[in-house]
C-alpha cells in the first residue's frame, strides 16, 4: 500500500480495533504503507465485488484481513453452514497463520468491501510485540477456533449456540510439545479435554509395570470423562505424538455443561458405559497397533505430500536423484534415506509391501520449519506446498526445526555469484545495498574446489515439488518403473483405517 | 481372481507385479491384437503363395519391424532429455518394451524364421540378442527388487554401497592392525575370504535374510577361532567377523545391483550393433 491509499477513514477504522488500539497513526502508516521485511510482501488493499470469494474453507494461505468497508459472510462445509456476519473493524484470516493449518471457513463479501490484507510476515512480526494487538489475536484463535472446532465434533454439534458460546469462554486452549504428558495414570481427574489438533498416544500400566500404547486418539476425539464422571482417578496416560492442541473444560464447567444438556449427558454416559465395557484385544495392546500405529509414532500421519519409494519395484537405478539434481542446480534434494515401512498395498488393502518414506519435505499440514523464519523465506502456497523462496538468507533456523530432518544447507552458485567471480568486483548494485542490515544479508563465503575458488551462498534447500517446471516431481517424472510417488499419507491412514 | 488377494490378510508379497499389470494392461492387448494381425497376415500370405504378394508382405514387415524398433529406440533420446517434461519416462519405457515385442514379431516374419546370408545372419543374431536381453532386463526387473528388498537394511545405490563396503573393510583392517600376529592371520586367512564367499552370498538369496538374522550363526561359526585368541581380542575378533559378514551382505546386494544395471550394457551394445547392421541390410536391399 503506498502512503496516499491509507486514507484517514480507513485510518479512523484502524485506531477504533481493539487489535490497534493505542497505535499512533504514523505508526500504522509506516506497518501499512511499507513493507518492513524481505521478500517482497507487502499489505494490499483491495476491494472484493458482492458475492466475491475472499477465502476459501480448506486453501492455505499466507495472509490475513482487515475489513475496512463493508459485510462478510463467515460460512463452514458443503452446505455453507452460515457462522458469522462481520462488519467494518472486523479481521479474518489469523487462523491458518497462526495454526498453520488450512482456512477453516469461507469467507464472502455481501455487498462491495474493501480489505487490506496482511502478509504473514507482517503479522508475525506484530505477534512477535506484547500488546493489544497479541492479545486480542490469542483470545480471538480460541474463540473463534473453539466454537469452530465444537461444531465439526458430532458428539457437541448439537449443542445449543449459546451453551457452546458461554463454553468457549470458560474453556482453555492448551499446546503440547511432541511426547509431552497430557494427563497421567492415576492422577486425580479435574478436567475434560477434546483433542483440537494433532494425535495423542493412551499408555496403559499393564501387569510387571510396562507401559503400552492401546490407543491413538487424533483431533475430534475427547478424553477424560471417564474418571470425571465415574469420579475415579485417570485410568490411562495421554502422551503428545507431536503438536498437538487440546481444549481443556474444567471439572465445574463440564458438569454444569453436562446438568444443562440432557441429551448431551446421556450420551456422555453410554460413551462411559462403551469404554468400560470394550476391553482392548491382545491384538491391540502389542504396540505398535500395526502399520496405522507405527505411521502415526512416526510422524508419517502429518504428511501431505510424503515421496515414497515402493521399494520391490524400485531397481535402484538412481534415476529420481539424478533428475532430482540436474533440476536443481546439481544439489539432489533427495536422498534414498528415511523410514521403512511395511504398508498395506493402496489398491488391495489386504498385502503389505516395502515402503521408504524418504527424507524429503512431506510438506506437513502444521510445518514447524515455517515458524520463526527471519525474512519469511519459508512459506507456503494456495495448494499447501512449503517452498523457501530466493530470500532465504541461510540461517538454518528452518532446518533445526524440521522434525524429520528434511531440509538442509547447500551452497549455492548463482548467475550472480558466478559474475562476481569473473570481475572480480560485486555488480554496481552490491555496492548500492550498503544500508542493509548484515544479518539480512546472504551468507557468503569461499569454497574451494578443484583448486579454484568460489564464491557461494548458502541456503537451505528442500524438496519444492519442482515448481519452477511445468510438471510436477522430477523424480516421480523420471522413474522408469514407476516405483516412486507422492503420498497424501493422511488420507491413504484414512482408507487404511476405513478397510480395517 | 487377482492372486494377491488370496494371501491372508497382512501377509508380506510383492507387489510389482500387482502395480505393472494395471499399468500396463492397455499396451498387453494392443501388443496382443497387435502381434495376432502380424501373424494372421504373414500365415494367411504363407497358404497361398504368390511370389508378388509374398515380397511385399516380407517388405512390409521389415519396415513395420524397422519403424517400431526405432520408436522403441527413442526410449534412448528421452534418457538424454529426461527433464524437460516429455512425459513419464515409466510410459516411454512401458511403450518401448511393447513395441520392441511387436517389432520382434514383425522381423522374424520379416526374416521368415531363416538365417539367409551372412549378413542377414548376423543381423538376425544380434537382433535375437537384444530381444532376449530386454526381456532378461525386464524380468530382472521384476524379480530382482523384491530380493534386495529382502535382504538390505536400508535401500542405498550402488555408490553408496561401495563406499558403505570401503569403510567396512577398513574397520575390519583397523581392528586386525591393533591385534596379534594371530589376530591378524585369522583376519587375513579366514575373514577375508568369508568376504568374498560366494556360497554365503547365495545363503542370503536363498533365505531372503538380513544380516541380523545371519549374524547369531555366522559369529557362532567363527567361535572355534576364539581358542586361538587372547581374552581381550574376543570381542575384537566378533566385531571383525561383523565386518567380514556385513561386507559380503553388500556384495551379495552389489552383484544383484550391478546384474540390475549390467544387463542394460549387453541390451545396448546389441541394439547399436543390430541398427548399424541394419542400415547396411537396408542399403542392400534398396540398391542390389
Amino acid at each position: 500500500m503506498n502512503e496516499q491509499e491509507v486514507t484517514p477513514e480507513i485510518l479512523g477504522v484502524l485506531r477504533s480495533m481493539d487489535l490497534l488500539k493505542g497505535k499512533d497513526p504514523d505508526e500504522l502508516t509506516e506497518w501499512l504503507g511499507k513493507a518492513p521485511f524481505e521478500g517482497g510482501a507487502e499489505c494490499a488493499l483491495r476491494q472484493f465485488a458482492a458475492g466475491e470469494r475472499i477465502t476459501t474453507e480448506g486453501s492455505f494461505g499466507n495472509s490475513f484481513f482487515i475489513l475496512t468497508r463493508g459485510t462478510v459472510s463467515v460460512t463452514l462445509g458443503p452446505e455453507a453452514q452460515h457462522l458469522a456476519t462481520l462488519g467494518q473493524g472486523s479481521f479474518f484470516g489469523e487462523m491458518t497463520l497462526i495454526s498453520g493449518l488450512p482456512r477453516n471457513a469461507t469467507v464472502t463479501a455481501l455487498e462491495p468491501c474493501q480489505i487490506i490484507e496482511i502478509p504473514r510476515r507482517a503479522f508475525e512480526l506484530w505477534m512477535k510485540k506484547p500488546g493489544p494487538f497479541r492479545n486480542t489475536m490469542d483470545q480471538t484463535y480460541i474463540e473463534r477456533g473453539l466454537g469452530n472446532h465444537l461444531r465439526t465434533i458430532p458428539d457437541f454439534a448439537d449443542l445449543d449456540l449459546k451453551i457452546i458460546q458461554e463454553l468457549v469462554k470458560q474453556v482453555r486452549l492448551r499446546i503440547f510439545s511432541k511426547d509431552e504428558v497430557i494427563v497421567s495414570e492415576g492422577d486425580d481427574a479435574d478436567s475434560f479435554y477434546l483433542i483440537r489438533e494433532g494425535y495423542v498416544r493412551v499408555v496403559k500400566a499393564m501387569a510387571g509395570g510396562e507401559q503400552r500404547t492401546v490407543a491413538y486418539l487424533k483431533d475430534g476425539s475427547y478424553f477424560g470423562e471417564t474418571a470425571l464422571l465415574s469420579a475415579k482417578r485417570r485410568n490411562a496416560t495421554i502422551i503428545a505424538m507431536g503438536k498437538v492442541e487440546v481444549i481443556q473444560v474444567m471439572k465445574e464447567d463440564f458438569f454444569a455443561l453436562v446438568n444443562r444438556d440432557r441429551k448431551f449427558a446421556d450420551h456422555m454416559e453410554k460413551e462411559e458405559q462403551r469404554r468400560l465395557t470394550t476391553k482392548p484385544s491382545s491384538e491391540q495392546l502389542s504396540s505398535p497397533l500395526g502399520f496405522i500405529g507405527e505411521a502415526l509414532e512416526r510422524g508419517l500421519v502429518k504428511a501431505t505430500s510424503a515421496l515414497v519409494i515402493h521399494r520391490d519395484m524400485c531397481t535402484r537405478c538412481g534415476n529420481c536423484v539424478k533428475a532430482c539434481a540436474e533440476l536443481h542446480d546439481g544439489i539432489s534434494r533427495l536422498t534414498r534415506h528415511g523410514m521403512l515401512f511395511e504398508a498395506p498395498v493402496r489398491e488391495t488393502l489386504t498385502v503389505l509391501e516395502p515402503l521408504l518414506v524418504t527424507t524429503s519435505c512431506m510438506h506437513c499440514l502444521d510445518p514447524e520449519c515455517m515458524i520463526g523464519c527471519p525474512t519469511g523465506a519459508i512459506t507456503r502456497d494456495v495448494n499447501g506446498e512449503v517452498i523457501i523462496q530466493e530470500s532465504c538468507i541461510g540461517c538454518g533456523n528452518c532446518a533445526r526445526r524440521c522434525p524429520y530432518g528434511n531440509i538442509s544447507m547447500a551452497d549455492v552458485r548463482s548467475q550472480e555469484e558466478l559474475a562476481k567471480q569473473r570481475t572480480g568486483a560485486p555488480i554496481i548494485g552490491g555496492y548500492l545495498k550498503f544500508w542493509k542490515t548484515p544479518e539480512n544479508e546472504p551468507m557468503m563465503h569461499e569454497i574451494e574446489t578443484n583448486n579454484q575458488k568460489a564464491v557461494v551462498r548458502r541456503v537451505a534447500v528442500k524438496c519444492d515439488l519442482c515448481q519452477d517446471y511445468n510438471y510436477n516431481h522430477g523424480c516421480v517424472h523420471n522413474c522408469p518403473y514407476g516405483a516412486i510417488e507422492r503420498m497424501d499419507a493422511g488420507a491413504y491412514l484414512h482408507e487404511v483405517r476405513g478397510a480395517g | 481372481m487377482n492372486a494377491a488377494r488370496s494371501v491372508a490378510p497382512g501377509a508380506r508379497v510383492s507387489t510389482s507385479g500387482i502395480r505393472a499389470k494395471r499399468a500396463e494392461r492397455g499396451w498387453q492387448i494392443f501388443a496382443i491384437v497387435s502381434v495376432a494381425a502380424l501373424s494372421w497376415w504373414y500365415f494367411s500370405a504363407h497358404r497361398q503363395p504368390s511370389a508378388n504378394r509374398y515380397h511385399s508382405l516380407v517388405l512390409s514387415l521389415g519396415w513395420i519391424g524397422t519403424s517400431l524398433a526405432l520408436l522403441a529406440a527413442a526410449l534412448s533420446i528421452r534418457k538424454r532429455v529426461a527433464y524437460q517434461g516429455v512425459g513419464r519416462m515409466s510410459v516411454w519405457l512401458t511403450a518401448h518394451i511393447y513395441l520392441g515385442i511387436i517389432a520382434a514379431f514383425a522381423i522374424f516374419y520379416h526374416s521368415g524364421l531363416r538365417a539367409g546370408g551372412p549378413l542377414s545372419a548376423w543381423l538376425l543374431a544380434f537382433f535375437s540378442l537384444t530381444v532376449v536381453s530386454g526381456l532378461m532386463g525386464w524380468w530382472f526387473a521384476r524379480k530382482l527388487p523384491p530380493l534386495l528388498t529382502d535382504i538390505e537394511e536400508n535401500p542405498a545405490l550402488l555408490e553408496d554401497l561401495l563406499a558403505a563396503r570401503t569403510q567396512c573393510l577398513e574397520g575390519m583392517f583397523e581392528l586386525a592392525s591393533g591385534g596379534s600376529p594371530d589376530f591378524r592371520a585369522l583376519v587375513e586367512q579366514r575373514l577375508l575370504k568369508e568376504t568374498a564367499s560366494w556360497s554365503r552370498m547365495f545363503r542370503f538369496y536363498r533365505r531372503r535374510s538380513t544380516l541380523a538374522q545371519e549374524l547369531p550363526a555366522f559369529q557362532k561359526e567363527q567361535a572355534g577361532c576364539l581358542a586361538r585368541l587372547a581374552p581381550q581380542e574376543h570381542r575384537g575378533f566378533q566385531r571383525a567377523a561383523e565386518y567380514a559378514l556385513r561386507v559380503n551382505k553388500m556384495n551379495a546386494e552389489l552383484l544383484l545391483q550391478r546384474v540390475l544395471r549390467g544387463w542394460l550394457t549387453f541390451h545396448i551394445v546389441s541394439t547399436g550393433t543390430m541398427f548399424g547392421l541394419a542400415a547396411v541390410h537396408i542399403f542392400t536391399a534398396l540398391y542390389y
